[in-house]
């Protein structure tokens, strides 16, 4: 399905009002594709080593849905005003802007296995307010100028429309299905993993690649096995400035501290304003960096947090039935001199989609079902044109959240069921338990 | 006399009632507007960005979104954590996958306390642990006095009092509320000699460890605890009885309790491994146990026809393995910590099932056993006691009660850009799709037609009823309901019934008109107005 962005905006309704006010505020920059026209759909992908991709960098953030982040968004499937979801108690709420750059005073949206699947409802998409203690927060949006890096990259750069969370389940999974293809747990916890990843691909092949962390290394969680390949997020903007990228990156945020809102992964209750700033410093960093010429950024979010979004998740081809329902769209972005400027991919995607393009690039086997079926997200680039290297600069200001003040926080407080507050600090306790200096 | 503050008092009761269901009958659309209004207006006021409550606080009496239950059965069995006996490994499968199946797992379901016995009478009133619960009452004895008198409790119902635990006359049980009510209610239990069976008061309590001839344990059995309940021997012998009276009180809805409360023995329960007799005991046992009784339960007349069946455990594993809790609990005026090491009595779950809920769903919100109270309470139509009249305690709302019977459909709504003053009509507006119980999708969908009139001399009213399917006579009953409440009742002839509703709030605009299906027709609704 391909919904070019002029038909979207003719066809009125809520989203196109919501999108006509947002293009009025800052249309592409003109350099950049400049008249919204249709996406041609996906390309004629290339001989990969001929593909002009040389690095590959993966952001992935914590916790948004598509609709709450980008549901204003000119030519995409969104929805922001005009919903009304019913609640627990049958009371029915309307979707509203978020008036706050964090969630402070309100519950963590439950995005958990079985929340999500209330959520999904058999497809409905409208149990947002009958999961765990979801509250309004669940069914509040942001608009174009609250973002001041999302709210230009997306405009300017490829965003898909169609890119769901891997797994109708909470980060951990969502993240093992990152490195993996497949998750060997519903649920967060530290248990040792032994799941083969792309990591253990990319080392048979020689190809060098390299997890950069801020805090806490998702990749602990296979204790030891890639300690080698685990560095600091300095050393990643050390590389992108010198010129020394590995041919594959994948770069996480600051997981803590979620609970307080100081962290700066977008997770509740963390202020968007911290996310924005490092996403833009990644940007920054790989557009001015001397290898851009031959990257792929990618930023996108590990799952879509218990926030609302109007579009059902499908299933795909899975090692297991438990695991092939996907979780909700997320917002996602394809930063590179090949990309597309201003448009609007609609294929389906999700994270192994990533690990396929990663797959595909070095001619390595797929891990699982699940990659092996995926769609290529290489296909959403213009193979066809000359390479633009012109990116664009935004002004994003360092921001350090004060955090949540003691009375702000949700009415779950300590036993808040669903949030993974908990879990980074556990993983941090892993690594003392395993002598790893962080 | 009993001190209890916080619940209104009887006289106050019914004009709180009345109150409360104007309010959600005629406001819930101004109350939607108003926090939609709330929310995008006001920057970031800590007091305007507290969570907006999902709490349409009703204190008393059902509510909309309680369907029109009338027979509840609860069965507990014994220290089990949540994924023990849910979970795919579960050595119960009969328990953890075929009748997990047909209802609502509500997988953050606590218990309250550790050990046992202070989970079974949080479950039917609300008081909290003292350190001789939490030991399960190893001795029988009467609760504690204190210098302020026998039955003090403080201004959340609570009764002060260190140690002990029979609970003094005048603390109020959902027994004792159900009898008030004009309801009835029975404890079944599993291995019990002879009706009301307990130790002599004062005495050491010998059914804590089973023999190969006794598994029954006191500590199991909650209403042992109260002496509004055992001082009275024939009234405590008529409720409190053997288990193997539940098949004949399942015989016809007359003679079913509109609450039975149902304990296996400390074999069928899981808590023994091996049992006294020779069983396995564990999960295994559980298992064994739910396969000879709840498929009698589920064939019963009353459950059939407005049934609710809720399977939990008291406890988790065991104050080691998970003490954690829900629900805003925390200390009560007898125990600092209800689960001896930690706040509660551990994640444990709940199985939800009846015509009201959908097969194989979740609930993931979190309720423990005073929340499990406050809700039967609510369908009851009771006031709350002790620690289940906690402001904001969530109780069983759609999430649990999610079968779609109460016709609002899917909850997602395109409605017009919210300019402030559409936003209320969008807002307020129910979906309209009057919804037929996905229960009984085989058979054949009724057309259920029917017409009001308010008798204004009465405050009463009539409703004539048609339920058709071509070529096929139609039998069953139907039910008139008031915001969940059942206001009038008729069996159908020719597919066709006159009602005479009970008297009426004042302000009832419209009635909900249930047919409840049959064998060879599901089930229907309609929304009438009053003329």
């Amino acid at each position: 399905m391909t919904i070019s962005r002029r038909a979207l905006i003719g066809a009125g309704g809520a989203a196109g009002l919501a999108a006509l006010g947002a293009s009025q505020r800052l249309l592409p920059s003109s350099a950049f594709g400049a008249a919204a026209s249709s996406y041609p759909g996906p390309s004629v992908l290339p001989d990969p080593a001929a593909s002009g991709i040389e690095h590959i960098v993966v952001v992935m953030m914590e916790n948004r849905s598509f609709d709450h982040l980008l549901g204003w968004l000119p030519g995409a499937d969104g929805k922001q005003a005009g919903l009304t979801f019913t609640d627990r108690y049958g009371v029915r709420h309307a979707t509203h802007h978020m008036t706050a750059f964090n969630t402070c005073g309100f519950n963590d949206p439950d995005h958990s296995y079985e929340g999500g699947r209330i959520q999904y409802d058999d497809g409905a998409c409208d149990g947002f307010l009958k999961s765990g203690l979801n509250d309004e927060a669940a069914i509040g949006y942001y608009l174009q100028d609250d973002l001041p890096f999302l709210g230009r990259a997306a405009v300017d750069w490829t965003t898909c429309d169609r890119y769901f969370s891997a797994v109708m389940a909470e980060t951990y999974p969502n993240r093992f299905y990152m490195h993996a293809a497949q998750t060997d747990r519903l649920h967060n916890s530290t248990a040792k993993s032994t799941l083969p990843t792309i990591w253990d691909r990319l080392a048979d092949a020689g190809v060098k690649g390299t997890y950069f962390y801020n805090d806490v290394p998702f990749t602990l969680l296979w204790y030891e096995k890639y300690l080698a390949i685990t560095q600091p997020y300095g050393m990643f903007l050390a590389a992108a400035t010198n010129g020394t990228l590995p041919a594959v990156s994948f770069v996480d945020p600051r997981f803590e501290d979620e609970a307080s809102g100081t962290s700066n992964d977008d997770h509740p209750h963390a202020d968007l304003r911290a996310g924005e700033y490092f996403l833009n410093e990644v940007y920054h960093a790989v557009t001015t960096g001397p290898q851009w010429e031959t990257t792929m950024l990618i930023i996108t979010f590990d799952e879509w947090g218990g926030f609302y979004d109007h579009v059902p998740p499908t299933t795909a081809p899975d090692v297991s039935p438990t695991t092939a329902l996907r979780g909700f769209r997320v917002p996602t972005i394809v930063v590179s001199p090949k990309a597309r400027r201003g448009y609007v991919a609609h294929e389906v995607y999700d994270h192994t989609s990533i690990l396929k393009l990663i797959e595909w690039r070095w001619g390595l086997p797929a891990l699982t079902p699940r990659d092996a079926a995926a769609r290529n997200l290489a296909e959403v680039l213009d193979f066809a044109s000359a390479p633009t290297t012109s990116a664009p600069a935004y002004q994003v200001s360092n921001y350090l959240a004060p955090g949540c003040t003691v009375e702000s926080l949700g009415e779950a407080g300590e036993n808040d069921q669903g949030s993974e507050y908990a879990e980074w600090p556990a993983l941090k306790d892993l690594a003392t338990k395993l002598g790893v200096t962080l | 006399m009993i001190g209890r503050v916080g619940v209104p008092t009887r006289h106050a009761r019914p004009v709180m009632r009345g109150a409360m269901l104007l309010l959600v009958a005629g406001l819930i659309g101004a109350l939607v507007v108003a926090t939609h209004q709330a929310a995008p207006a006001s920057p970031a006021s800590p007091a305007a960005r507290r969570p907006v409550a999902l709490n349409a606080d009703v204190a008393t009496g059902t509510a909309a979104y309680v369907p029109p239950i009338k027979h509840v059965f609860v069965i507990n069995i014994e220290n089990e954590d949540e994924d023990n006996t849910w979970g795919d490994a579960s050595a119960a499968p009969y328990l953890a996958t075929t009748l997990r199946e047909q209802g609502v797992l509500l997988n953050n379901y606590y218990g309250t306390a550790h050990n046992s016995e202070p989970n079974y009478i949080a479950q039917i009133s609300g008081q909290g642990p003292n350190l001789d619960m939490q030991l399960d009452c190893q001795v029988y004895k009467n609760h504690d006095e204190n210098i302020l008198g026998p039955t003090t409790t403080d201004p959340g119902g609570q009764l002060i009092g260190s140690g002990g635990c029979i609970f003094p006359k005048g603390i109020p049980t959902i027994a004792s509320q159900l009898d008030a009510a004009g309801l009835s209610w029975r404890g079944y239990m599993d291995g019990m000699a002879a009706p009301c069976e307990h130790p002599v008061v004062g005495t050491v309590d010998d059914t804590q460890k089973a023999t190969a001839t006794s598994e029954y344990a006191t500590r199991h059995d909650p209403f042992m605890y109260f002496h509004d309940i055992i001082d009275d021997q024939a009234y405590c012998d008529r409720h409190v009885v053997p288990l193997t009276d539940l098949s004949s009180d399942l015989a016809s809805v007359a003679t079913t309790p509109n609450l039975s409360y149902i304990t296996p023995d400390l074999c069928d329960d899981g808590h023994d491994s091996p049992c006294a007799d020779g069983e396995p005991g564990g999960l295994a046992s559980v298992d064994a146990f739910m396969r000879a009784w709840v498929p009698k339960i589920l064939a019963s007349p009353a459950y059939q026809q407005d049934g609710m069946l809720v399977i939990t455990s008291d406890e988790s594993d065991g104050p080691q393995s998970d003490s954690s809790a829900c629900c805003g609990e925390g200390s009560s005026p007898n125990a600092v910590l209800p689960g001896i090491v930690g706040p509660g009595g551990g994640r444990i779950g709940a199985l939800v099932l009846s015509r009201f809920t959908a097969p194989n769903t979740w609930s993931t919100t979190p309720y423990n056993h005073y929340a499990l109270l406050a809700s039967l309470e609510e369908i009851f139509g009771l006031p709350k006691l002790g620690y289940a009249s906690v402001p904001n305690l969530d109780r069983f709302g759609l999430d649990v009660y999610n079968s779609g019977w109460d016709g609002s459909g899917g909850g997602i709504t395109d409605g017009p850009a919210p300019t402030a003053s559409s936003a209320a009509t969008a807002a307020a507006s129910p979906a309209a799709s009057p919804a037929a119980s996905p229960a009984a999708s085989q058979a054949a969908s009724p057309t259920v037609a029917a017409r009001a009139w308010l008798l204004r001399h009465s405050h009463r009213a009539r409703v004539l009823v048609r339920v058709a399917v071509p070529d096929v006579a139609v039998a069953g009953a139907v039910l008139v309901t008031y915001h969940g409440r059942q206001v009038g009742r008729a069996i159908l002839h020719h597919g066709a019934a006159t009602i005479t509703t009970g008297r009426l709030p004042a302000g009832v605009r419209r009635l909900v008109v249930e047919y409840l299906g049959s064998p060879t027709v599901s089930s229907g609704r309609t929304v009438v107005r009053m003329r």
